[in-house]
């Protein structure tokens, strides 16, 4: 299972990356989530991957889920999530004042 | 005075009768235990710190003998010696060097700015590789391969291919991003985190909601601005209200 996680991290943060910087603001947005979620992915295997594990006390269970990585993937995912709202105001804010989504604002030929 | 050059020669020359019991005590409140087995000595043979005290006292008494000639330089060159000179170079110096490389990565391109950043930022991880040499594997056994994770997992990289390739297609590279979001959800149910599973399709609904309405409202700002530049320059209130 590691194995597979790994490249799907890397397949995501490569797009993620190759996204992020491309001129328009649209592509840049959805880099950034590529880019999130391959954190999340990330730091959610940093915990160890479990399989079938309760996550809550069961009184015939063998061993439970770690909850610490999954309380900071909750925390990374609000987080990101929160920015990129944000990201998408200010791009949409930039597309109304400037008149075209080229993220540093400047008019294309 | 008197008193305090006394106390300084006694404990300097008798230091195992007077300072012993203070010093044992004081050491044991901070090391919260017995004291470790300790010689208060006055000799402690050519030690670095001997060294040191020979170089100070050298080095001082160098300059108390040279003094005549050190003073007459100081009065010949007092006024043009100037601290001030120096200072002002060097920081003129510092600013033209900050500037010339902050005109260097800043050239007022966002993704040049990005570009030096995850350079760094990736430059810096394969060195704190590089320079700690250490298995990049645990001990710990891999879990087994099963053919849908292996499934999902061709599905979830071809989605994410997909929508880098077609990302000018603004709807195509929303839904397969979407399609990435569910499946990482699914991800994390399959590794027994339920909790992060229903934040993930939370989130991920919610920015397709949002990107979705981002990507309409460009398309209707581009109509108007179509519209605009058709229509005699009395439509231009209707774009800026948009």
């Amino acid at each position: 299972m590691e194995a597979l996680i790994a490249p799907i991290i890397g397949v995501l943060t490569a797009c993620g990356v190759y996204l992020t910087l491309r001129p328009r603001t649209f592509p840049v947005v959805l880099g950034l989530t590529f880019l999130s979620y391959a954190v999340n992915l990330f730091l959610f295997a940093m915990g160890r991957l479990t399989i079938g594990q309760p996550p809550v006390i069961a009184v015939q269970a063998a061993g439970y889920a770690d909850p610490v990585p999954q309380a900071l993937v909750l925390t990374a995912i609000v987080i990101s999530f929160g920015m990129t709202a944000f990201v998408i105001v200010l791009a949409l804010k930039a597309r109304a004042e400037l008149g075209n989504d080229h993220v540093d604002g400047r008019h294309e030929p | 005075v008197e008193v305090l050059v006394v106390l300084c020669l006694v404990v300097g020359i008798l230091p195992a009768l007077t300072v012993e019991p203070i010093l044992a005590v004081a050491v044991a409140g901070v090391l919260q235990g017995p004291p470790p087995d300790h010689d208060l000595a006055i000799w402690h043979g050519a030690s670095p710190a001997l060294w040191m005290s020979v170089i100070a006292l050298t080095g001082g008494g160098s300059v108390y003998l040279g003094r005549k000639p050190l003073f007459a330089f100081y009065e010949r060159h007092a006024d043009r010696l100037e601290a001030r000179w120096l200072y002002d170079r060097l920081l003129n110096g510092l600013f033209a060097l900050a500037g010339a490389l902050t005109r260097l990565l800043d050239t007022g391109s966002l993704q040049r700015l990005l570009f030096v950043t995850i350079l760094s930022a990736l430059v810096l991880g394969v060195a704190g590789f590089l320079g700690a040499p250490g298995p990049l594997t645990g001990v710990r056994a891999r879990l087994p391969m099963d053919g849908v994770s292996l499934l999902a997992t061709v599905g979830l990289m071809a989605a994410a291919v997909g929508a880098v390739v077609l990302h000018r297609q603004r709807l195509v590279a929303l839904i397969l991003m979407g399609a990435v979001g569910l499946v990482i959800a699914l991800i994390f149910v399959k590794f027994s985190a339920l909790g992060v599973y229903l934040v993930v399709v939370g989130a991920t609904l919610l920015i397709l909601i949002h990107l979705g309405l981002m990507h309409r409202a460009s398309r209707r700002a581009a109509r108007a601005s179509l519209a605009s530049a058709s229509s005699p320059p009395g439509a231009e209130g209707a774009v800026e209200v948009r």
